[in-house]
This record gives structure tokens, C-alpha cells and sequence, in this order.
């Protein structure tokens, strides 16, 4: 089975790379989704090859499911033009060149420095690991999602609970911008703009 | 975690390419069998609860063979492509919206010992995940045939969809965290022992679940009566005004495919997964008899994915269309409290309720929940023995020759002129 792991790595690997390439070249937004899409379609198909089932339906769920059906979806209810298309400038070229080699190097630099518990081969080594790095390491493992779900609410609480607050901010400041600016009749109480302050009249 | 059995195990087939071929032929044509044949259900059902007869004439006995003869029609149709689409788009469409439902069909087991391919430690939240790739396929056509009925009916799928997956996703944990895990195979495995063990009926925040969880997935597959992304009636065919030929037909495999897992879906997180409400094949099972448990637990599944698809068709059949704000109004107002209330409510009942408090609200919920199916089992029966005295009198009176339609109430009447 090594045999089939490889070529489907190399597979979803080169999907990634080539959704991503194509993020770059395709002008027209939608398409770009679509590139975007299979790069993170081949992204939770490399979790699930690595035995992270979770992260990686997790990773469909928010990410292509959500985020990118948002992306489409505002298009679609702002783009005057279906074949709307982006021509950047030469400023935002070569900003965005600079970023990608930073990016690229501090992964790099990351990706040398970091021991990596899969290099760990042999069972008495695995023995003397902590929980958290037989987490990582064992494939298909079913107590992942149990011990990333203690993590989150026991050592991590103060992050995650931070994170969702953020989130609950975003979704009331969503909520203000989206109300009507005009008077809509029937509104329930509250919804209105107070008299004197409605915006112009479209 | 309980030992099952792939139904195509291509370890064991000489190269890994011969098993995948195998193994994609085999399950194409599960799928497409599945999605024919509830294609003809639909219509037999639509044309009964309508006093019709439905396809009668191709093949020998009530028309069995009208999906396949429409299939070989449509193949054989001319492939249009409107001038003005995204080309690649259009095309690429038909085929997202259908490989999510094929995958999806991966981890869905069909008793404790077969699966069709991989059982998987979290295959609730990967059959959730890859149900909502389905949508990128349906904004998609929408959005590549570049006319506006199709992209009206593509605005309104991801408003839909995207708000009833949140319901959806909720109310999907409330099973799971009774039991413990997110593992179809064990949620199922749990429900053995007889009626009242059954998720739906362990607490009463379950039961409101069950509901939830039932029409928040018709709503994320589509089916009336929240199919406002197609909406004949205003929108042309909506998403699918452009299409035609096998990629129109791709859609509909997907559409009755996916309908087919969350019939399963529903059966194994509420009602008791592949056992039979007397707890037989768990005294199989128990008994050592693991294979004859299997075998009738696949059938005892099948029968209650079945049941709950054709709920599916009755309520289409029955239901007028709602609204989009009505649709919204549903989803944010009443599902999104209503679906977080149950998951709380079943983590504190967990932690609270035990004992004969806990046995005597099992009871209580069985029998309410027994004789609110035979209810309807009997509301069903009558309006098939005798038409015209069913859910919807004046719906089928309307379509049964003989009696004359009954007289509209003159307040009725005025209400409608005013609804114009």
C-alpha cells in the first residue's frame, strides 16, 4: 500500500500546487474560487491521507464549504459583469512578490528548525513520548479528536474563548452595517434609523 | 471501536489499480440504480397522491423501466452550451455537484459489519463536510450560465444552504454527544436494545433534535418544500435553466443520492440505526450470530433510509413552496435557538438526569413518538383507500375525477383574491 500512498500524495500534492499557480494567473474571480477550491480540497485530501480525518473534514466544513461559498456569493450579489476580471498593478506585483519570498523563507527557516515527531521511528521511542506528540504521530488515531477537543477547552481555554469573542464581535458589527438605512415599513421595533438620521433615499 | 467489513476490500485485489477500477465501476452503479430508482418512486408517489397513475407503459410492470429508457434518452440528447457561459465552468459544474454526494456514500455504513468502503472514526463530521462541498457545484452552475433565473436560483441556494447548515450542524451533535462519538458506526451500535433506546427517544431535547435535524436537511438538499433554488414557478428550472442532457441528469443523480444519505443519516443518529425496534438483531448479534445480524441489519437500514426518502417525497407532494424570507425567517428564528437550546439541553441532561427519571422520560417519549408515526401511518392509509378524505382534502379532491371539487368557503376566497 506504500506504493498507492506515494502516488496519491504526489497527486493531491501537484493539485494543490497547480490550484495554487492557478489562483495566480486566472483573472476572473470565480475561476480563481474554483482554483482556490482545488487547493483546499487537495489540502484536507493530504490530512486524510496523513490519518487527520478530522482535521480534515474539518478543513471541507469551514473552508470550502463555508469560506469559499462566501467568497462566491459575495461576488455573485455585488459583480455587475458575471465575467468580471482583475488586472493588477505594478506596485501590488511586486508587493506581493516580496511577501510570497518572506512567506516562503520563514517556512523554510521553520520547516529546518522544528523536530519532527514523524521522524520518530522506533516503538520505544514512541513509548517514552508525552500524550500530545503520540497525538501527532499515530495515524488514524481515534483519541486525536478527544484530545484536541480537551486541549481546546482545558489548556487553551483563555485562547479559544478569546477567539470567539472576536467572532461574536464580527458577527454584531456585521449585523449593524447590514441594517436598513431606510425606513422599512413593518420593521420590528429597533430596526429603523431613529427620525433624522436615515441615510439618502436609493 | 466495532470490526467491520469493507463491501469491496481492494486490499485484496492483485494491483491497487485493478481494486479502484473495480471498485468505481461497483459503486457507480449502486449509485445510479439508487438515484433511478428513486427517480421512478417519485413519480409513482407524486402521480398516487395526485390520483394519477405515474409511467405505466415502458417495461412490463408499472412502468419500471421509464428511468432507465429516460437515461438513455438524455445521453443520447445534444449537449447545449449557452453562447454567454463560462464554458469550463458550465461544464465543470455538473460534476461538483455530483462527486460529493458519490463521496459522501464512502463512510455511510450500512450495518455494524458493512461499509461501503472505509468506516472512518469521524464519519459524521466527513459526511457533513462533504455534503456541503455540494453547494460550490449548484452556485457554480448558477453562476456559468450567465442568465439570471440561473443565478437567482443560485443566490438563493447558498443563502439557503449556508444558513441551514448551521441548524443542520447542531442539531447533528446532539446525537453525537449523547453517545460519545463521532463515529457513525458506534452512534449506531448504541441503539440496540429495543424502541426506547433509539436517540430520538433518550431525552426530550433529542426528540425536538430529530425534527430539527430532519427539516434543516431538507432544506440543505433542496427538496420542497425549500426547493426555492429551482422554483418552476418563478424561476424557470433555476440553477438548471441552461442545462440539458446528462448534465442536467448528473444534478438529479446527486439530488436523489444525497436525499438517499440523510434518509440514512436520519435513521442512524435518531432512529435507531441498522436495529429493529424489538431488539432482535441484538439478541443476533449477542448470540454470536454476527454475519445473520449483518445481513439483516442492511436490510433493516435500508428499509428505514427508504421510509424516510419517501417521507421526503410526501412532503414535496403535499407541501406548497415557502418564501425566501419565510425560508430565512425558519432557518435564524426559530431552527438556529431551537438547535442550539438541544445541544445544550442534551449535554446538561447527560450530566443531570439518571435512574427512573430518566427511564420514565424514555417511556413517556417512545409512546408519544410511536403513536404520533401511526398517525400519520393512518392519515397516509386513509387518503390512499379513499380520496378526497386525506392531509390535503382539497388538493386531492381537485385532481380526482368523480366528485365535484368542494365548494370554497367565501371567506377563503376573499382571502386568496386579496393574495392576489
Amino acid at each position: 500500500m506504500d506504493n498507492l500512498d506515494t502516488i496519491v500524495f504526489y497527486f493531491l500534492a501537484a493539485l494543490a500546487l497547480v490550484g495554487a499557480m492557478g489562483i495566480l494567473v486566472s483573472r476572473n474571480i470565480v475561476r480563481t474560487a474554483m482554483w482556490l477550491l482545488a487547493t483546499l480540497v487537495a489540502a484536507a485530501g493530504l490530512y486524510f491521507l496523513l490519518g487527520a480525518a478530522f482535521v480534515g473534514a474539518i478543513q471541507l466544513i469551514v473552508y470550502a464549504g463555508g469560506t469559499l461559498v462566501l467568497i462566491i456569493f459575495g461576488v455573485m450579489l455585488t459583480a455587475k459583469n458575471p465575467n468580471v476580471s482583475y488586472t493588477p498593478r505594478t506596485a501590488e506585483i511586486v508587493l506581493g512578490v516580496v511577501l510570497c519570498v518572506l512567506l516562503a523563507g520563514a517556512l523554510i527557516f521553520v520547516l529546518h528548525g522544528t523536530a519532527w515527531p514523524n521522524n520518530v521511528k522506533s516503538v520505544e521511542e514512541v513509548k517514552r513520548m508525552s500524550q500530545a506528540q503520540r497525538d501527532l504521530v499515530g495515524p488514524n488515531n481515534p483519541d486525536a479528536t478527544e484530545s484536541t477537543g480537551r486541549r481546546f477547552l482545558g489548556d487553551y481555554l483563555v485562547p479559544f474563548e478569546v477567539l470567539s469573542l472576536v467572532l461574536l464581535a464580527v458577527l454584531i458589527g456585521a449585523a449593524y452595517l447590514g441594517r436598513p438605512k431606510v425606513p422599512v415599513i413593518g420593521a420590528p421595533r429597533g430596526v429603523n434609523p431613529p427620525p433624522g438620521q436615515e441615510g439618502p433615499r436609493k | 471501536m466495532p470490526e467491520t467489513v469493507d463491501f469491496i476490500p481492494f486490499v485484496n485485489w492483485p494491483t491497487w489499480l485493478e481494486g479502484l477500477i473495480v471498485m468505481a465501476v461497483v459503486y457507480f452503479a449502486f449509485v445510479s440504480v439508487l438515484a433511478m430508482f428513486f427517480i421512478w418512486w417519485e413519480r409513482k408517489v407524486s402521480a398516487h397522491m395526485q390520483s394519477r397513475l405515474g409511467p405505466m407503459r415502458t417495461g412490463l410492470w408499472h412502468g419500471w423501466a421509464q428511468s432507465p429508457a429516460d437515461g438513455l434518452k438524455l445521453l443520447g440528447k445534444e449537449d447545449l452550451l449557452p453562447d454567454d457561459a463560462d464554458k469550463p465552468l458550465f461544464r465543470l459544474a455538473a460534476y461538483l455537484a455530483f462527486v460529493p454526494a458519490f463521496a459522501a456514500l464512502v463512510v455511510l455504513p450500512f450495518s455494524a459489519k458493512f461499509v461501503f468502503v472505509h468506516e472512518m472514526h469521524v464519519s459524521l463530521v466527513f459526511i457533513f463536510g462533504v455534503l456541503s462541498l455540494e453547494i460550490v457545484g449548484v452556485m457554480l452552475a448558477g453562476w456559468a450560465s450567465n442568465s439570471k433565473w440561473a443565478l437567482y436560483g443560485a443566490i438563493r441556494e447558498a443563502c439557503q444552504v449556508v444558513s441551514y447548515e448551521i441548524p443542520m450542524g447542531l442539531s447533528l451533535l446532539a446525537p453525537a454527544l449523547t453517545v460519545g462519538s463521532l463515529s457513525l458506526a458506534v452512534i449506531g451500535a448504541n441503539q440496540g436494545a429495543g424502541l426506547h433506546e433509539w436517540l430520538m427517544f433518550r431525552n426530550p431535547f433529542l426528540f425536538v433534535a430529530f425534527f430539527v435535524f430532519f427539516i434543516a436537511s431538507l432544506a440543505s438538499c433542496k427538496r420542497a418544500p425549500f426547493d426555492l433554488p429551482e422554483c418552476e414557478s418563478e424561476l424557470v428550472a433555476g440553477f438548471l435553466t441552461e442545462y440539458s442532457g446528462m448534465r442536467w441528469a448528473m444534478f438529479f443523480f446527486a439530488e436523489y443520492t444525497v436525499m438517499y444519505i440523510i434518509g440514512a443519516l436520519t435513521a442512524i443518529l435518531f432512529l435507531g440505526a441498522w436495529y429493529d425496534p424489538f431488539g432482535i438483531i441484538l439478541g443476533m448479534e449477542q448470540a454470536g450470530q454476527s454475519w445473520a445480524a449483518a445481513v439483516a441489519g442492511a436490510g433493516v437500514m435500508v428499509v428505514k433510509g427508504f421510509t424516510i426518502v419517501f417521507v421526503q417525497m410526501w412532503l414535496r407532494w403535499t407541501l406548497p413552496r415557502l418564501r425566501i424570507d419565510q425560508v430565512m425567517y425558519v432557518c435564524v428564528k426559530v431552527f438556529l435557538p431551537a438547535s442550539c437550546i438541544t445541544l445544550i439541553g442534551s449535554a446538561a441532561w447527560q450530566w443531570l438526569a439518571g435512574g427512573l427519571f430518566q427511564q420514565i422520560t424514555q417511556i413517556v417519549l417512545t409512546v408519544l413518538g410511536t403513536a404520533g408515526g401511526l398517525y400519520f401511518v393512518a392519515l397516509l392509509a386513509r387518503a390512499l383507500v379513499k380520496p378526497g378524505q386525506g392531509i390535503l382534502p382539497t388538493i386531492i379532491t381537485s385532481w380526482h375525477a368523480e366528485p365535484a371539487p368542494a365548494p370554497v368557503a367565501p371567506a377563503a376566497a376573499e382571502e386568496g383574491q386579496a393574495n392576489g
